[in-house]
């Protein structure tokens, strides 16, 4: 696992500040998605292999305007 | 997944092709293996693990890795290659699972997979037999099913709590959601970067400080693993020679000793955190009226003067003086002429009179001056008792480390070599704890500061960011990063605490059931497993105690992955059934904990290989056990020697007479027998 644990309860804070602005079934069905995704890289790669923040900025790229 | 069979062929002790059949049948859900020690129980058990994952234990409890083909096979036979086979049943269908060393290049091959049919191995469909196999048994739940027993009773303090984290964690099949966590704060770590390219140069450089930051956040964090790691392997050193020290005869009765120091240590250590704590909370209580003493007593002593001349509280105010005036009429009744000498009378009385607000706030001040001064007297008082506090503990902690030290001395001074030596290398392992644990607080003070020095930039970024338009279509998609990451965590959270929760009911049943006192247990949200007596006060546990509270937990984790196989959870793999290997459950165990844990293991598993000594496998835990063992087995050490001197060693099982130790034989190596 890699990712300051700093930045981690940064985002944490500032992630519970924003939650309140999303709807939470939306968010879930987001988190789904990209939880899908990244299922699919650890059955292919393995833990060891590298994240795929690209995947999932396109992920929510693709439902920005939904939310 | 149930084993159903297991081949090993030249691996370590073992001489040639040895094979068993593990017990599938529900109501005898028990495989036990018993063998004397330095046979082979825990090269089976390390088999299992290198099969499958191709993991071998840590070379301080696995000696020469590179050496896995029985020696005496390599000298006489010829043979270069070592075979771990093992079938097993998942989702209805038979597997067979394989993986090869072969010592002359020092290559260990990669899982191999079959199908087996009508007991006919065909090749599997699966094109990568080791993704399968983690599907199976996820990767991270391994270590919790098949692991060394007397390494749960180390699952204490802090490193302890860590592994019960993990294995929390592990059992609940989180990484999935954990690396999609880690990808999405990599995400909103992008969008805020590309917010700030699209502001002023000013933001820009408090990005780069962000980063920066986080950089050297990451790189104090990995320091600091890497002392919790130090901890975890010096602590494990000295618990190892602790228990060789006290089964050493000459050494026993002076580590009973240092047991009974260092837990009297424990808790004066204790209390000096509980002394140093007050300390604090004295700061914050009493630093303002430490600090305004000296102006508090100025302060009083003007309102005192004040008062002294009359003036405070003054005997009237301006208002009623005003008011007389006004009206013409003294309080007596009689008219007063404006002009008059008793006009100018009054009129004059206005030099001395108060104004009502401006008396009422300094009788307010007056009040709480009163009140800083009383504060200011306990706090001297406190801070006595507590430097007093203090004082008397620190002199404890150094007359207990006194006679540690004499111990430490007289043992490693003991005529003995064999005990000297390891008084020496327990030392060596307390002077590396001692400097990781220091370096890990250096550590820790560094990350802090990172992390302030960090917020105070993100805080500044943040502000100059939403003063520009450009940047305010990433600062849209950086919050939504943030809200789904907030949302996972706390989803997560949600599910770790339940799991906790469940797991922590499991072993408080157990201990209810199992341990001589009454007991509660409590496994914290930070995993800290602690006891506690009926009226709430947390009790010490004895080695025994932590080794039966860790089997426990492991079999409460193995149960609850169970029950989780069929879990259709979105975010978390789902559950699984393994068999759970254990070898050496009973090392600390009384007989009566033995039992315990003989009863409840086969209950929590759905089929379970316990690998035991004889004398671990008493007649305590094979009365226990007896109904539930569906196959049995002896781990032989065969010898070319004649054994002229030795013991023999052989042990009757229903009647019938095995060896443990064979003397004449044509090999060096181990065997197995099945017990009929």
């Amino acid at each position: 696992m890699s990712g300051p644990e700093g930045e981690r309860q940064m985002a944490g804070e500032e992630g519970a500040r924003e939650a309140d602005a999303f709807d939470g079934r939306e968010m879930d069905k987001i988190i789904r998605q990209i939880v899908d995704k990244v299922r699919g890289n650890y059955f292919q790669n393995g833990e060891t292999g590298r994240g795929i923040p690209a995947e999932v900025k396109r992920i929510i790229e693709a439902n920005i305007d939904r939310v | 997944m149930l084993i159903e069979f297991i081949r090993i062929t030249n691996w370590r002790s073992f001489h040639g092709v040895n094979d068993f059949f593990v017990s599938k049948d529900p109501a005898k859900n028990v495989t036990l293996i018993r063998a004397e020690n330095g046979v082979g129980k825990t090269s089976l058990l390390a088999a299992i693990n290198w099969c499958f994952f191709g993991i071998l234990p840590p070379e301080s409890e696995f000696e020469n890795p590179t050496k896995l083909v029985n020696a005496f096979s390599v000298e006489h036979d010829g043979a270069t290659k070592a075979v771990v086979e093992i079938d097993f049943v998942h989702e209805g269908k038979t597997y067979r699972a394989s993986r090869s060393y072969d010592q002359r290049t020092e290559t260990t091959h990669p899982l191999r997979l079959s199908d087996l049919l009508d007991g006919g191995e065909v090749p599997s469909s699966k094109d990568r037999p080791d993704r399968f196999i983690n599907s199976v048994i996820p990767r991270e739940m391994a270590p919790h099913f098949f692991f060394y027993g007397e390494a749960t009773s180390r699952y204490t303090g802090a490193t302890g709590a860590r592994k019960f984290g993990e294995a929390v964690k592990g059992i609940l099949g989180s990484t999935v959601a954990r690396m999609a966590l880690d990808d999405l704060r990599k995400a909103w770590q992008d969008y805020n970067k590309q917010a700030s390219d699209n502001t002023s140069a000013e933001a820009q450089a408090a990005e780069r400080a962000i980063e920066e930051a986080d950089q050297r956040i990451a790189t104090a964090r990995e320091n600091a693993r890497k002392y919790d790691d130090e901890i975890a392997a010096a602590d494990a050193r000295i618990d190892k020679l602790n228990q060789e020290l006290a089964g050493a005869k000459p050494a026993k009765e002076a580590q009973q000793r240092r047991a009974r120091l260092e837990s009297q240590l424990a808790s004066k250590e204790a209390d000096r955190a509980k002394a140093m704590q007050r300390a604090q909370s004295w700061m914050q209580n009493f630093i303002t009226s430490v600090l305004a003493e000296e102006l508090v007593a100025e302060a009083s002593e003007v309102i005192k003067n004040e008062d002294t001349r009359g003036k405070l509280p003054a005997p009237y105010d301006e208002k009623f003086v005003d008011e007389i005036l006004e009206d013409g009429i003294c309080v007596c009744g009689r008219p007063i002429e404006k002009g008059s000498t008793e006009y100018d009378k009054i009129k004059s009385l206005l030099d001395t009179a108060g104004d009502q607000a401006v008396m009422s706030r300094v009788m307010t001040t007056s009040t709480a001056l009163g009140r800083l001064e009383q504060r200011a007297e306990r706090a001297w008082a406190d801070y006595e008792r507590n430097l007093e506090d203090l004082r008397r503990i620190e002199g404890e902690i150094q007359r207990l480390d006194a006679d540690l030290t004499e111990i430490s001395k007289e043992l490693a001074a003991n005529p003995i070599t064999d005990i000297a030596e390891k008084e020496a290398a327990r030392e060596r392992a307390r002077i590396q704890r001692s400097q990781a644990t220091s370096r890990k607080v250096d550590a820790q003070a560094a990350i802090h500061n990172l992390e302030r020095q960090r917020s105070e930039a993100e805080s500044k970024r943040d502000e100059l960011v939403k003063k520009s338009e450009a940047a305010r279509r990433f600062v849209k998609r950086a919050q939504l990063s943030a809200a789904l990451t907030a949302r996972l965590e706390s989803r997560l959270k949600a599910e770790e605490e339940a799991a906790r929760a469940a797991i922590e009911s499991e072993i408080d049943a157990i201990v209810k059931r199992f341990m001589r006192k009454p007991a509660t247990v409590k496994l914290d949200s930070d995993y800290q497993l602690r006891l506690f007596d009926e009226k709430g006060v947390e009790i010490a546990k004895s080695t025994g105690e932590n080794q039966l509270l860790g089997l426990a937990f492991t079999g409460a984790i193995a149960k609850y992955a169970k029950e989780r196989e069929k879990d259709d959870n979105d975010i978390l793999l789902p559950g699984t059934v393994a068999p759970l290997v254990v070898d050496s459950p009973f090392g600390h165990l009384d007989p009566l904990y033995r039992r315990g844990v003989a009863e409840f293991l086969p209950n929590l598993a759905s089929q379970v290989i316990l690998l035991v000594s004889t004398s671990q496998a008493s007649e305590a835990v094979m009365t226990t056990l007896a109904d539930k063992i569906g196959q049995e087995y002896i781990l032989t050490r065969h010898n070319r020697t004649d054994g002229t001197g030795k013991q023999p060693e052989t042990i009757d099982i229903a009647g019938k007479t095995y060896d443990l130790t064979a003397y004449g034989s044509d090999v060096d190596g181990t065997r197995i027998t099945e017990v009929a």
